[in-house]
């Protein structure tokens, strides 16, 4: 396989070496963190927060009156409230 | 195709609201991206403030926090710029015109989505609907 040559400053070095597996390649590393950031970036934000907040169900009802309380004293246009 | 969840949306979500869970797994189906504005960052925020008993919520307002993150870390948070201002604008002037008061913070969600061709889903069919009746190419779903 062809390779390619880059070059870290110490920092970055010294991050990569800590995830490093013992028997795990520099390339093999880096193909693996980018596997993970993958499928990080393709999951659903929200899936698995649905329902958090059921148990305080009632205080965000309340949070979300307020919102709409607040949307509507600030119309867009005042002659028309 | 790109889908502004509002704010009542959100908190449905989180709050497990069933209908809001249903249409909302029925929409990740076909795999949309979804964003939020900086709005409704602001709303939650203020929303929060005004409730009492704010302290009993610290656990949950963390976790309110590190969902926006992740919103943020995917660019997924939507604000105005110039072309959004520019557009809210002619919008605000318009509604007037037609006798069709909306809340402000509606407008600068509904301009949001209008400039970028979003999608915008909200339970406020009121408001918006006045969006929609003076621009018609609005994209917005009801989900009541």
């Amino acid at each position: 396989m062809t390779q390619k040559t880059i070059s870290l400053n110490e920092k970055a070095y010294k991050i990569l070496r800590k995830f490093k597996g013992n028997k795990e390649s520099y390339s093999d590393l880096i193909i693996r963190l980018c596997e993970v950031q993958e499928k990080e970036d393709k999951e659903d934000i929200l899936l698995k927060y649905i329902g958090l907040f059921k148990d305080n169900s009632d205080y965000w009802e309340q949070v979300e009156k307020e919102i709409q309380k607040e949307r509507n004293l600030h119309l867009t246009s005042e002659e028309n409230k | 195709m790109i889908c502004v969840l509002d704010t009542n949306i959100l908190i449905g979500l989180l709050r497990e609201n069933e209908k809001i869970v249903l249409k909302y797994k029925e929409l990740n189906k076909s795999k949309i991206e979804k964003g939020i504005t900086s709005y409704t960052i602001a709303e939650l925020y203020e929303g929060v403030k005004r409730v009492e008993s704010k302290k009993k919520m610290e656990g949950q307002l963390k976790i309110l926090e590190i969902l926006l993150k992740k919103f943020e870390k995917r660019k997924k948070i939507f604000s105005l710029t110039r072309n959004e201002a520019m557009k809210y604008a002619e919008l605000k002037i318009i509604l007037e015109k037609k006798g069709k008061p909306i809340p402000i913070m509606d407008l600068l969600i509904g301009t949001i989505s209008i400039v970028n061709n979003y999608k915008l889903i909200t339970t406020d069919k009121n408001h918006f609907q006045n969006l929609k009746d003076v621009y018609p190419s609005f994209n917005v779903e009801f989900w009541v």
